[in-house]
C-alpha cells in the first residue's frame, strides 16, 4: 500500500461519506472513486467503520493549521489580530463540514473523539499564547485571555454555519469581509477606551 | 397520557435522526423503535423527508422554556451571580432540547428544506438575556452596551460548549457530573463576560 493509495482512498471516502452519510456509502463506491481495487481498501482498513473513523479524524486534524506561528507578530495590532482571526475562520469553515458527521454519536469510539478534542484544545492554547504575546506588545485591555479566545472562537463557530449556507445576511459577503467583521469586533473588546453608546 | 402513533413515530424519529443522521436512519428502524409498522409511517407522513420536516416542526412547536422561575431567582444586583444563574439555565435548556440542535448542526448546511427555520441560538434565551441586560442598564448596574451583540457572543459560547461536550464525551444529559464539569469551566468565563460590562465609576 503506497501513501498515494492511502490518500486516494481517504479522500474518496470523505467525499462520499459527506454526501451520502455512513450507511448509504459502500466500500465498493469508495474504491471506484479512488480508482483502486476494493481488496486494496480492505488491505489497509480492517472495516468500513475503521475507514470512516480514520477519515473523519484525518480531516478534522487537517483542518487545524500546522503553520499557525505563535511568534508571528507584524508590529501592527490590527494586522496581528487579522492573522489570528483568519486562522480561526479557516479552522471553523473546514471543521464545520466534518463536524456534521462527528456530531452524530454513531460510529465514533470515545478514544478517537478525545484525541480530536485534544488537538482542538492544543490549537486553542496556541491562540491564547499568541494573544498573551500581543498584550506585551500593544496597550490592550487586560482581560482573561483564555476566555477571550474561547468567546471569539465560539462566535466564529456559530457564524460559520450560517456563512456556509449563505443565509440572507451573509450573501455576497466574501471571506475577507467576514474576517474584517471579527477583527473589528475583537478590536472593540480589546480597546482600552470604553465605548459608551449615546 | 397515551401517545398517538404519530407522536410515537416523531419521538423515535427525533432521537434516531439526532444520533445517526438523516441519511443514516431508515424508516424501518424508526418503525421498529416506535413499535409501529413501516406502512403506518408512510400512511401518516408519505415519505422520509416529510417525516423529517414534520418531526422537526413538532419539536420546535414544543419548544417552550419557562423563564419566570429563572427571572424570579435573579438579584438584579450582582451581575456575576446573575450571569451564573442565566448560564446554568441556558445549558439546561439546550440539553433539554439537545436532539433538535444536534439535527440542526449536522444537517442545516446539507438539507435545504430545514434552512428556513433552523436556528442555533434559542430565541427564548436570547430574549431573556436581552431583557435582563436592558433592565440592568436602566438600573445602572452595568455599563451601556449593545445587548444583542453581548447576548450573541455569550450564547454562541454556550452553544459551542454544548456541541463540543456532547460530541466529544457522548453525553446527552445535563446530569450532575456534566453540570459540575461545565459550570466549573465557566467560573472564569463568567468573570470574563462580567468584566466586559463592569461599570468603572
Amino acid at each position: 500500500m503506497t501513501q498515494n493509495n492511502w490518500n486516494k482512498i481517504v479522500d474518496a471516502a470523505f467525499q462520499l461519506f459527506m454526501e451520502h452519510g455512513y450507511q448509504q456509502t459502500t466500500t465498493k463506491e469508495i474504491a471506484r472513486l479512488a480508482d483502486v481495487n476494493e481488496s486494496t481498501v480492505f488491505r489497509t482498513f480492517a472495516s468500513k467503520e475503521e475507514l470512516f473513523q480514520t477519515t473523519i479524524a484525518y480531516y478534522t486534524r487537517k483542518s487545524l493549521p500546522n503553520d499557525f506561528n505563535n511568534l508571528h507578530y507584524s508590529g501592527d495590532l490590527t494586522q496581528d489580530l487579522k492573522y489570528l482571526i483568519d486562522s480561526m475562520i479557516e479552522v471553523n469553515l473546514q471543521l464545520t463540514p466534518s463536524f456534521r458527521l462527528l456530531v452524530k454519536q454513531a460510529h465514533m469510539p470515545v478514544e478517537v473523539l478525545s484525541e480530536i478534542y485534544q488537538s482542538l484544545n492544543d490549537q486553542q492554547n496556541a491562540y491564547v499564547q499568541f494573544i498573551v504575546g500581543l498584550s506585551h506588545r500593544y496597550p490592550i485591555r487586560d482581560l482573561m485571555f483564555d476566555a477571550f479566545i474561547d468567546a471569539i472562537f465560539s462566535t466564529i463557530f456559530y457564524h460559520s454555519f450560517y456563512y456556509l449556507i449563505d443565509q440572507s445576511s451573509y450573501k455576497a459577503m466574501v471571506k475577507s469581509e467576514f474576517s474584517d467583521y471579527f477583527v473589528q469586533y475583537a478590536l472593540t473588546i480589546l480597546s482600552k477606551e470604553r465605548h459608551h453608546e449615546a | 397520557m397515551k401517545l398517538s402513533a404519530k407522536e410515537k413515530i416523531e419521538a423515535s424519529a427525533l432521537i434516531l435522526f439526532s444520533r445517526q443522521g438523516f441519511y443514516e436512519t431508515s424508516t424501518s428502524e424508526i418503525a421498529k423503535e416506535a413499535g409501529v409498522s413501516e406502512a403506518t409511517i408512510f400512511r401518516l407522513f408519505s415519505n422520509k423527508i416529510n417525516l423529517y420536516i414534520e418531526t422537526l416542526t413538532s419539536a420546535i412547536k414544543g419548544f417552550e422554556i419557562n423563564t419566570n422561575k429563572v427571572l424570579a431567582s435573579l438579584s438584579f444586583e450582582s451581575f456575576e451571580n446573575d450571569l451564573t444563574i442565566l448560564v446554568d439555565f441556558s445549558f439546561a435548556s439546550y440539553f433539554d432540547n439537545l436532539h433538535i440542535f444536534r439535527i440542526f448542526v449536522s444537517n442545516m448546511i446539507q438539507i435545504q428544506e430545514i434552512r428556513e427555520f433552523a436556528f442555533l441560538i434559542f430565541p427564548d434565551l436570547r430574549q431573556l438575556f436581552n431583557d435582563y441586560l436592558n433592565e440592568m442598564q436602566i438600573r445602572s448596574k452595568i455599563q451601556t452596551c449593545d445587548c444583542k451583540k453581548f447576548t450573541n457572543l455569550l450564547l454562541s459560547n454556550v452553544l459551542k460548549d454544548v456541541i463540543f461536550t456532547t460530541t466529544f464525551t457522548k453525553t446527552e444529559a445535563f446530569d450532575q457530573a456534566t453540570h459540575d464539569l461545565i459550570m466549573n469551566q465557566w467560573v472564569n468565563k463568567i468573570k470574563f463576560y462580567s468584566s466586559l460590562l463592569r461599570r468603572e465609576d
